[in-house]
C-alpha cells in the first residue's frame, strides 16, 4: 500500500496564507515535510490548527501553493487521489450516536475508499493499535474521553494513510496511553508523513525528530528536537527541561524580531512551558 | 520456562481460596504463560463450590455465541450512506406530516388534507438535504470532509438518500388520502420537489445547504400559503403552481438548470467553511 | 475437532491443540474451540477474580463479559500467551466493572507522566517464583501489597489501579512508591540475613 513516492516530500508548501475573515491565522509560509515524525508547536491560536486543517484539505489556503503527497491540493480533480492516502484527526469531532467502534472505524474506512474486502481486517488491527481491542464492539458513545481520542486515532491510521495528521492527539489520554501512542506515532512514521500538533513540548521531546515551532502564523523555528533542546541548554531559564527552555528560547528570539505584532498571542499561550 | 510448577496442593489452596498471597502471585504469573498448571488451577476450581457458576456462566457463553468479526453488513451501508438525516429528527418529522395528513383526512374529516400534503410535499426532502450534509447539520463533518467521499459526492449519496426515503413514503401517503377530484394530481409534486432540492444543493453550494434549502423551504411554504384562505384555495393554489403541462415544464427546467449549475460548483463542497 | 463438552480436561491431556491454535479455531467461529478454551482458563480466571473483587455477582458478569469478548475478537490475538491475554481482557473488564459501580465520573485530568521504565522490583516481581521475594511480600502491609497486586502483578495502570481498589491515583502511585521502598528494604534484609556477601536474585 504505502509506496515510497518519488517525490521525497510529502508536504510542500510555499507563501502559504490563511485569512478567517479579518485575521490571518497563516501568513505566507514556507514549509515542507518528509518521512518521519514532525512535531507542529506553539501557543494557542499560533495558526496549528489552520495549517493542519489546510494540509487536510479541509479547508481552503487563502493564498500561496500546496502540494501533498505530489498533487496540487487545490485542483479539485486531484483531491481524492490524496485523501485516499490521507489521515486526519481533528481536535474535536463527532459521531453517530448508534455507531460502535467497529462501525464507526469501518465507515471512516468506506469513506476512505479502501478496497471492500480488506476493510473488515484493516478496522481490526487498527483498532488493536490504539488498544481497544476488547471495546471494539461496545457504543462509542460509551467510552472515556481517552478512549474516544484513541478511536479517532484508529480511523485516522485505519487506511495506512502516507501522510497523518494529527492536531493535539494526546488531549485526554492517561500518561500510560501517551507513552503508548508516541511509540505508535514512530512505527507509523517509519514508512509516512506525521505531523503532530500540539502544545505539549514532552510530546514532542517523546516522539519527534523533527520540530516546527509556530507563531502568529509565521514560522518561528525550525530543526531537529536535539537543536531545540540544544538551544535550551543555551539559555538560562530555571526549573525547565532543556527543550522547554529551547522552545522558550525560540519563542523569544523570533518575537524579538517580529516587535510589534500581535500581542494577544503572549498571554495566552504557556501550557506546554509549564511542566 | 522455569522448572517451577503450581503442584496439586497449591492448586487447592488457590481454588479454596486459602493461599497466602505471596504464593497466590507466583501461581497466577505462572499460570498466565504455563498451560498445563493453568488447566491443573482450573480444574481444582471446577471442583470447588465455585464449579457450579463456571458452569452456568459456560452455558450462556455458548449460547448467546455471536459470529466472530461480523463483516460489515449492507443494511449497515445503507444507514452510513443515508447520513445523518435518515436517522433522526427529520425521520420523525416526515412520519410526523403524513400521520397527520392521515389523521386530517380520516379522523377530522378535512378535504383539504391531500393538497396540504401536496404543498408541504416538496418541503420535505429540503429538510431532509438541510439536516444531512454540513459543520453544523453532521457531527462527523469535520472528518469526513478530508476523505475522498466528502463534498459533493457524500451529499448526493446523502441527498438521494433522502428521497429514497420521502418520495415513496409521500406518494403512498398521498394516494391514501380522499381524492377531492380535479388537479394537482398524487404525483404533481414530485417535479417540482426534485427541482427544489436540486436548488438547494446549487445554492447552498455558496451559501451552505442548511441555509439554502431553509430558504428555499420558506419562499415554497409562503407562494402556497400566500393568498391563503381555506382548504379550496390552498387546492387552487396548489395547483396553480404545480398542475398543467406548462407549470410541470417550468419546474422540469428549473431542475435542470439547477443540476447543471451544480456541476459547475462542485469543487466548492469541498471547502464550506460557513456551512 | 474434538468434542470437549461434559468432560473435564485434566493437565495430563496429550494430544490436544495449543491455546493459540484454539484461539484461531475461535477466531474462525468454532464453538467447540471456545468450550475447550473455557474449560482450560474459566476457573482459575474466577478464582483470581474473586480473589480481586467481593461481590460474586460482579465476578461472574466479567467473566461472562471476557469470554464473549473472547469470542469476538480473538483473531486480534498475535501470539503471546493466551493465558496473559485473557487475564488483561478480565482485568479490564474487572477494573470497568469496578468504576460502573462507582460512576463518581469526574473530567479526565492531565496529570505529570511517572516513569515509565520497569524497575529492578518489577522485574523481580515478574519472576515471582524465585526465592525470597515471596517472604519479602510477606513482610510489607496489606494495602501496599494491593497496590504492588494491582500495578505489577495485573499489570494494570496506576489509573486503573485506582478504580479497582477505589482509591485516589495520588494514593496508588504514592502507595507503589513506598511498598517498592519496603520490598527494596525487606528484600536486603533479606539478602544480607541468608547470604551475607551474595547479591539478591
Amino acid at each position: 500500500m504505502t509506496t515510497a513516492e518519488n517525490a521525497p516530500e510529502a508536504v510542500r508548501v510555499t507563501g502559504l496564507t490563511v485569512r478567517h475573515r479579518r485575521t490571518v491565522a497563516l501568513d505566507a509560509v514556507d514549509l515542507d515535510f518528509g518521512t518521519g515524525v514532525h512535531g507542529l508547536l506553539g501557543p494557542n491560536g499560533a495558526g496549528k490548527t489552520s495549517l493542519i486543517r489546510v494540509l487536510a484539505t479541509v479547508a481552503p489556503a487563502s493564498g500561496g501553493r500546496v502540494e501533498l503527497l505530489g498533487h496540487d491540493a487545490s485542483a479539485h480533480r486531484d483531491r481524492p487521489l490524496i485523501r485516499r492516502r490521507l489521515g486526519y484527526l481533528p481536535q474535536e469531532f463527532g459521531y453517530y450516536p448508534g455507531f460502535t467502534v467497529r462501525e464507526f472505524v469501518s465507515y471512516m474506512a468506506w469513506l476512505k475508499e479502501m478496497p471492500a474486502p480488506s476493510v473488515a481486517d484493516a478496522v481490526e488491527s487498527a483498532v488493536d493499535r490504539v488498544g481497544l481491542m476488547d471495546r471494539i464492539d461496545a457504543k462509542v458513545k460509551t467510552l472515556s474521553g481517552g478512549m474516544v481520542r484513541r478511536v479517532g486515532i484508529a480511523q485516522a491510521i485505519v487506511n495506512e494513510p502516507e501522510l497523518l495528521l494529527l492536531d493535539e492527539p494526546t488531549a485526554g489520554l492517561d500518561p500510560e496511553q501517551r507513552v503508548e501512542f508516541r511509540a505508535l506515532l514512530r512505527d507509523v512514521g517509519r514508512t509516512s508523513t506525521v505531523i503532530v500538533s500540539t502544545h505539549l513540548v514532552e510530546d514532542v521531546a517523546a516522539a519527534c525528530e523533527q520540530v516546527t515551532l509556530i507563531e502568529s502564523g509565521r514560522v518561528a523555528y525550525r530543526g531537529t528536537t536535539a537543536e531545540l533542546t540544544r538551544l535550551g541548554e543555551a539559555s538560562p531559564d530555571e526549573g525547565a527541561s532543556p527543550i522547554e527552555r529551547g522552545y522558550t528560547a525560540a519563542l523569544r528570539s523570533h518575537r524579538g524580531t517580529t516587535t510589534g505584532r500581535d500581542q494577544r498571542t503572549r498571554s495566552s499561550w504557556g501550557t506546554g512551558a509549564q511542566r | 520456562m522455569s522448572a517451577w510448577h503450581v503442584s496439586g496442593p497449591m492448586a487447592e489452596r488457590y481454588a479454596s481460596g486459602s493461599a497466602a498471597e505471596p504464593e497466590a502471585w507466583s501461581l497466577e504469573k505462572h499460570i498466565e504463560s504455563c498451560g498445563p498448571c493453568a488447566v491443573r488451577v482450573s480444574t481444582a476450581v471446577q471442583r470447588s463450590p465455585a464449579g457450579l457458576v463456571i458452569a452456568e456462566i459456560r452455558a450462556t457463553v455458548l449460547a448467546g455465541r455471536t459470529p466472530a468479526a461480523a463483516p460489515v453488513r449492507w443494511t449497515a451501508r445503507m444507514m452510513w450512506a443515508a447520513g445523518p438525516a435518515v436517522r433522526g429528527a427529520w425521520l420523525l418529522s416526515l412520519a410526523a406530516v403524513i400521520g397527520g395528513a392521515l389523521f386530517l383526512a380520516y379522523g377530522v374529516g378535512f378535504e383539504g388534507a391531500r393538497p396540504l400534503l401536496l404543498a408541504l410535499s416538496p418541503a420535505v426532502p429540503l429538510a431532509g438535504v438541510a439536516l444531512s450534509y454540513g459543520r453544523y447539520s453532521d457531527p462527523m463533518h469535520e472528518i469526513t470532509a478530508a476523505t475522498p467521499y466528502g463534498g459533493l459526492r457524500l451529499l448526493l449519496i446523502r441527498t438521494a438518500a433522502v428521497l429514497a426515503v420521502s418520495v415513496p413514503l409521500l406518494a403512498v401517503a398521498s394516494a391514501l388520502l380522499p381524492d377531492p377530484a380535479g388537479p394537482p394530481g398524487a404525483a404533481a409534486w414530485l417535479l417540482p420537489g426534485l427541482a427544489l432540492t436540486l436548488a438547494a444543493l446549487a445554492l447552498g453550494s455558496y451559501t451552505g445547504c442548511r441555509i439554502a434549502a431553509t430558504v428555499l423551504a420558506c419562499a415554497w411554504v409562503m407562494a402556497v400559503l400566500a393568498p391563503l384562505a381555506g382548504p379550496p384555495a390552498l387546492a387552487a393554489e396548489a395547483a396553480r403552481l404545480v398542475s398543467g403541462p406548462d407549470a410541470q415544464a417550468g419546474w422540469a427546467a428549473a431542475a435542470v438548470v439547477c443540476a447543471g449549475l451544480l456541476a459547475v460548483r462542485r469543487s466548492s463542497f469541498d471547502h464550506l467553511e460557513s456551512v | 475437532m474434538r468434542p470437549a463438552r461434559g468432560d473435564l480436561p485434566t493437565g495430563e491431556d496429550r494430544g490436544e491443540r495449543d491455546d493459540a491454535a484454539l484461539l484461531r479455531a475461535v477466531a474462525r467461529g468454532d464453538a467447540d474451540a471456545l468450550a475447550v478454551l473455557y474449560d482450560r482458563h474459566a476457573g482459575w480466571l474466577h478464582a483470581r477474580l474473586t480473589r480481586r473483587c467481593a461481590d460474586p455477582e460482579t465476578v461472574r458478569e466479567v467473566l461472562q463479559d471476557t469470554f464473549v469478548t473472547v469470542w469476538r475478537s480473538a483473531r486480534s490475538h498475535r501470539g503471546g500467551e493466551a493465558g496473559g491475554w485473557l487475564w488483561v481482557i478480565a482485568a479490564r473488564r474487572l477494573v470497568d466493572a469496578q468504576r460502573a459501580r462507582a460512576r463518581a465520573d469526574r473530567p479526565l485530568r492531565e496529570e505529570p507522566a511517572p516513569d515509565p521504565a520497569p524497575s529492578a522490583e518489577e522485574r523481580v516481581l515478574a519472576g515471582l517464583e524465585y526465592g525470597e521475594v515471596g517472604a519479602a511480600l510477606d513482610r510489607i502491609s496489606p494495602e501496599l501489597r494491593e497496590v504492588l497486586r494491582a500495578t505489577v502483578i495485573d499489570g494494570l495502570t496506576t489509573r486503573e489501579a485506582a478504580r479497582l481498589l477505589g482509591i485516589p491515583e495520588g494514593t496508588v502511585k504514592t502507595r507503589a512508591l513506598r511498598a517498592r521502598r519496603e520490598l527494596r528494604a525487606a528484600l536486603a534484609q533479606l539478602a544480607s540475613d541468608t547470604h551475607p556477601l551474595g547479591g539478591m536474585a
